[in-house]
């Protein structure tokens, strides 16, 4: 006790009187971001009338959202062991759901703790009362543990199930979002009858039971390769997260998503340089399919939008919408930026490699505005305007960043040593982000 | 200035509790003045607009201060952090002022006026802070230094003012002796040094052993070359004496670039194709199929290079022969690299011409690779030039990325193309005629024509580097620069490789190789070249 009482009276020696308002303000600041955000989206609903939102649309956004979710704990897991745990520990003669069951159980509380909480907020959002709340509360809870019961369930079957499943559920989310827009069209979309909630959470609850005895009979037949499989993407995932950097998990995604990718016949590239590059561009472009669905998808955003946020924001969520839908076409451009070796193999200048690498996800960002054009009135056209020009600069931006350097200049900002580079790094990409939105919300 | 001192200190205190109470108590004050000019009174249960209003501020606050409370979790050093969320804050801070809540349109837009006051207060505060930061000293106390760190830090800003004029190298220098700082010090160096002190902020150091850190930086980041005069230090008369002792290494000759190191030796070359094995792995040679060899670039009268075009499919030298061209096609000169304390590269000297073939041999660590790199470009030496064709070798000089084919360890591929297609990129951005047949003769040559359709990920890492090494060798060159390219290959791999780098010498192409392994050395060297590894 002696020494545990020097070791905090030395920390409280050493903390400066800065530290907590500066955490104060860093909290406070950050806070009340979101805090306009919502106010903002309320505020431009009209205040004290809550427009109905259709049925339809709502399963199926919570639908993609759950096969989203979906698709990420399944290529992490969702149980996982590091290789070496399974030589050591797993391999050996110990009961392998003995060992496993305590982090499962682990993951599914946070999992249904993490449901609970965002259900909880979207109710509060859209101004429940507290028995819809706590009601709310519990199908978000149900449907999170749900979730990760269903993946270590599929953990165990093969790939190609794993597959339909994703396949089935972002389909039916898509089908329940075309159905929400076409009945939104004929003016005969139902909103959520009030019997839904109160319904819904004692069949979220029964239909977690058999998803966890079915995940939990699962977990002692899980092979080495289905505990093993998400580690890379866990390790990349985590570092890019630690560095704050997203490049780092974007090459175990692409090396994942072309390690399935079957060629039966080498193109050949027409003479001249620049209609090999181009052409080799959109050969790339075209063998991934996935950026076509992601484009797809991320269209239906502002069409989607249009139903709840005000048409002031319309432009501002295309513009979100258009940052994943134009990454994709933009992989050829950032491999280029970061290869000085692929750059002194295809030769010219730097300059001109990449501007001929940022043909694709131009034609991307102009094909993605003229589409979500007829999601917004007309006025609101010139703000949408600006999409492509920021959707391009944050992509040339996070593309050329140098790797992130620790090592570099420091300056103080009154708060104590702010890393420059590295905050221009963290900053470069968002930056052109903000205030296209700025300038789309001003106009 | 003491009292200078201290009332920045007081002020700070003064601007750093309001800029942090003002906004909170905008924020907070809003939706009561917000009432009050609707005339509403404030209840929480008086209307449903207004009770939706504090509801959804409540939980925005909530996840807000999660997301918040997170990221600073996560964080390993929340005193960096911290800074770096309040300068995307500030950002944030600025468009949400720009934002202003739509709901008052056509009215008074208070709230919209009580944020953006709110944003610009942080803003300015932040501002303000760092003006007052860099101003003054807070590394120590008030002392008779205050007024020489001033001086530094003007002499700082007078350095970076003169680089952004385009000027540095005639400016940088004498930006401590315009503000005393050079003639008070002599044998000192302004070095700047950032963070790590007490309080943050520029660290100034006076200090003669440590260099122009900060200015190097800047230099790099601006990717200028760095001024040697400016960032070495002036050596006495005394250093000179004491480094013309036993501790020297270089001599007069290698001083002048008149001769190579003494580590260059003349190897037995084994021209012709005397050497070459027939392999039924390499199965163009093992048919007696020709391998495709093109003509090089040649130089035009005017010493630059110029494309003459590109010969048919032989087997022998077309021009030029074995011999040895006379005027060089790469020159080094004096070249030195450091790591840290260990200098890997002592003031190399060479030269390559064409049809020439130089080894570079040595045990690991003692610079081959990077003495490669510093010719490819990828690495820049601490000081020595690098010619090409008698001009400075610049590698993003689209000239020189024409004249050199490369293959290292960082030979890259686009993931979502196939190894044919990656030869037939190549072959038709260089402009090789029929590129598709002599793709598919090079295809088979290496041995990947059953792999001819499948991704680079997909293949083994020998079917990688034979890759590798074909993309070198797909596409017209000068200059071949190979790093160990007997890596990963088999004996009949390196059988096949001997030919092709005796054919580059016999049509005229230079090589500059690294390599452990004799009998390739041997048979394709005719200059040994050994750096004379790390030495502190």
């Amino acid at each position: 006790m002696r020494l545990l009482t020097q070791v905090r009276r030395v920390g409280r020696g050493r903390k400066e009187p800065t530290d907590w308002w500066t955490l104060a303000l860093a909290v406070f600041v950050l806070a009340g971001f979101p805090v306009q955000v919502i106010i903002g989206l309320s505020a431009g609903r009209a205040p004290g009338v809550t427009q109905a939102i259709p049925i339809a649309l709502t399963v199926g956004v919570a639908v993609l959202l759950g096969a989203m979710l979906l698709a990420v704990a399944m290529a992490l897991g969702p149980v996982r062991g590091s290789a070496a745990e399974y030589t050591w520990v797993l391999g050996g003669p110990v009961d392998r759901r003995s060992e496993l069951t305590p982090r499962w159980v682990r993951t599914l509380t946070g999992t249904g703790a993490l449901g609970a909480v965002l259900a909880g907020v979207a109710a509060a959002v859209a101004g429940a009362d507290p028995v819809g709340l706590a009601l709310t509360v519990v199908v978000g809870g149900g449907l999170g543990v749900t979730l990760t019961a269903v993946a270590t369930g599929l953990q165990g079957r093969t790939a190609q199930v794993r597959r339909a499943v994703q396949v089935g559920t972002t389909g039916v989310g898509v089908a329940f979002v075309g159905l929400a827009a076409l009945l939104i069209r004929v003016g005969q979309a139902p909103s959520i009858p009030g019997w839904v909630v109160p319904v819904g959470a004692p069949l979220a609850v029964l239909l977690a039971v058999p998803m966890v005895i079915w995940g939990w009979r699962t977990i002692a037949a899980l092979d080495r390769v289905a505990l093993t499989a998400g580690n890379a993407l866990f390790a990349a995932g985590g570092a890019a997260v630690l560095f704050m950097d997203p490049a780092l998990l974007g090459d175990v995604l692409a090396q994942r998503r072309f390690s399935h990718l079957l060629i039966d016949r080498s193109r050949s590239f027409p003479a001249g340089r620049r209609r090999a590059l181009l052409a080799a561009e959109w050969l790339r472009t075209m063998r991934n399919r996935r950026a076509a669905g992601v484009f797809i998808g991320a269209l239906l955003v502002p069409y989607t939008a249009a139903i709840v946020v005000p048409a002031r924001w319309l432009p501002a969520v295309a513009l979100l919408g258009a940052v994943p839908a134009v990454s994709p076409f933009g992989a050829g451009l950032r491999k280029v930026c970061q290869s000085a070796t692929l750059r002194r193999m295809l030769g010219g200048t730097d300059s001109s490699l990449k501007l001929i690498h940022l043909a694709a996800p131009a034609v991307a960002a102009v094909l993605f505005t003229l589409g979500a054009a007829p999601a917004m009135p007309a006025d609101r056209w010139i703000a949408l305007a600006l999409t492509p020009i920021g959707v391009l600069t944050n992509l040339w931006l996070r593309a050329t960043a140098k790797p992130m350097e620790f090592d570099g200049l420091v300056a103080d900002l009154g708060f104590g040593p702010a890393p420059v580079q590295l905050s221009w790094f963290l900053v470069r990409g968002i930056a052109p982000l903000a205030l296209t939105l700025s300038l789309q919300l001003v106009i | 200035m003491p009292g200078t001192y201290n009332t920045y200190r007081k002020l700070r205190k003064v601007i750093g509790i309001l800029g942090m109470s003002l906004p909170v108590l905008l924020v907070v004050l809003a939706p009561l003045l917000k009432s009050w000019h609707e005339g509403v009174p404030i209840h929480w249960e008086l209307e449903r607009s207004i009770s939706a209003y504090y509801y959804t501020k409540a939980g925005g606050l909530f996840v807000g201060t999660l997301f918040a409370i997170g990221v600073l979790l996560l964080s390993y050093n929340y005193r960096v952090l911290d800074t770096i969320l309040t300068t995307i804050a500030c950002g944030l801070a600025i468009t949400v002022a720009l934002c202003p809540a739509p709901e008052f349109s056509g009215q008074v837009n208070l709230l919209g006026i009580l944020h953006y006051l709110g944003a610009s207060g942080l803003f300015f505060t932040f501002g303000f802070m760092a003006l007052l930061r860099f101003t003054k000293s807070d590394i120590s106390p008030p002392d008779k230094n205050w007024e020489n760190r001033k001086r530094l830090y003007q002499a700082c800003g007078a350095v970076i003012f003169a680089m952004l004029r385009g000027r540095f190298r005639a400016v940088g220098g004498k930006a401590a002796d315009r503000f005393g700082i050079g003639a008070a010090h002599p044998e000192q160096q302004l070095a700047v040094l950032g963070g790590g002190c007490h309080g943050g902020g520029f660290r100034v150091v006076v200090a003669g052993q440590r260099r122009l850190l900060f200015l190097r930086a800047v230099v790099r980041r601006c990717g200028l070359r760095r001024s040697v005069p400016v960032t070495r230090p002036r050596r006495t008369p005394c250093d000179a004496a004491s480094r013309s002792g036993v501790g020297r290494r270089r001599s007069e000759a290698e001083l002048t670039g008149s001769a190579t190191p003494a580590s260059v030796t003349r190897a037995p070359s084994r021209g012709g194709r005397a050497h070459q094995t027939r392999c039924p792995h390499f199965r163009g040679l093992t048919a007696g199929a020709p391998a495709v060899v093109f003509r090089r670039w040649s130089a035009t009268p005017d010493g630059r290079s110029g494309r003459i075009g590109l010969g048919g499919v032989g087997t022998a030298a077309s021009d030029g022969g074995p011999g040895v061209a006379e005027q060089p096609l790469l020159r080094v000169s004096d070249l030195r690299r450091r790591f840290g304390e260990h200098e890997v590269l002592h003031g190399l000297s060479f030269e390559v011409r064409p049809g020439q073939a130089i080894a570079v041999v040595g045990p690991n660590g003692s610079g081959k690779s990077t003495l490669l790199q510093c010719v490819m470009g990828i690495q820049r030496p601490d000081s020595g030039t690098v010619t090409l064709r008698g001009t400075p070798l610049v590698e993003s000089d689209p000239a020189v990325r024409a004249e050199i084919a490369a293959v290292d360890d960082s030979v890259d591929f686009f993931p979502d193309l196939s190894a044919a297609e990656h030869l037939g990129l190549l072959a038709a951005v260089h402009d090789v005629p029929d590129a598709d047949a002599v793709v598919r003769a090079l295809l088979d040559e290496v041995g990947l024509t059953d792999q001819r359709n499948q991704l680079p990920g997909t293949l083994s890492s020998g079917q990688r580097r034979r890759l590798a090494l074909a993309s070198g060798f797909v596409r017209p060159r000068s200059l071949l620069l190979l790093d160990e390219p007997e890596q990963r290959l088999d004996g009949q791999g390196i059988d096949w490789l001997i030919g092709r780098l005796l054919d580059e010498k016999a049509v005229g192409g230079a090589v500059l190789f690294a390599s452990h392994h004799a009998g390739l050395i041997d048979a394709v060297a005719d200059e040994r070249l050994e750096p004379a590894g790390p030495s502190s």
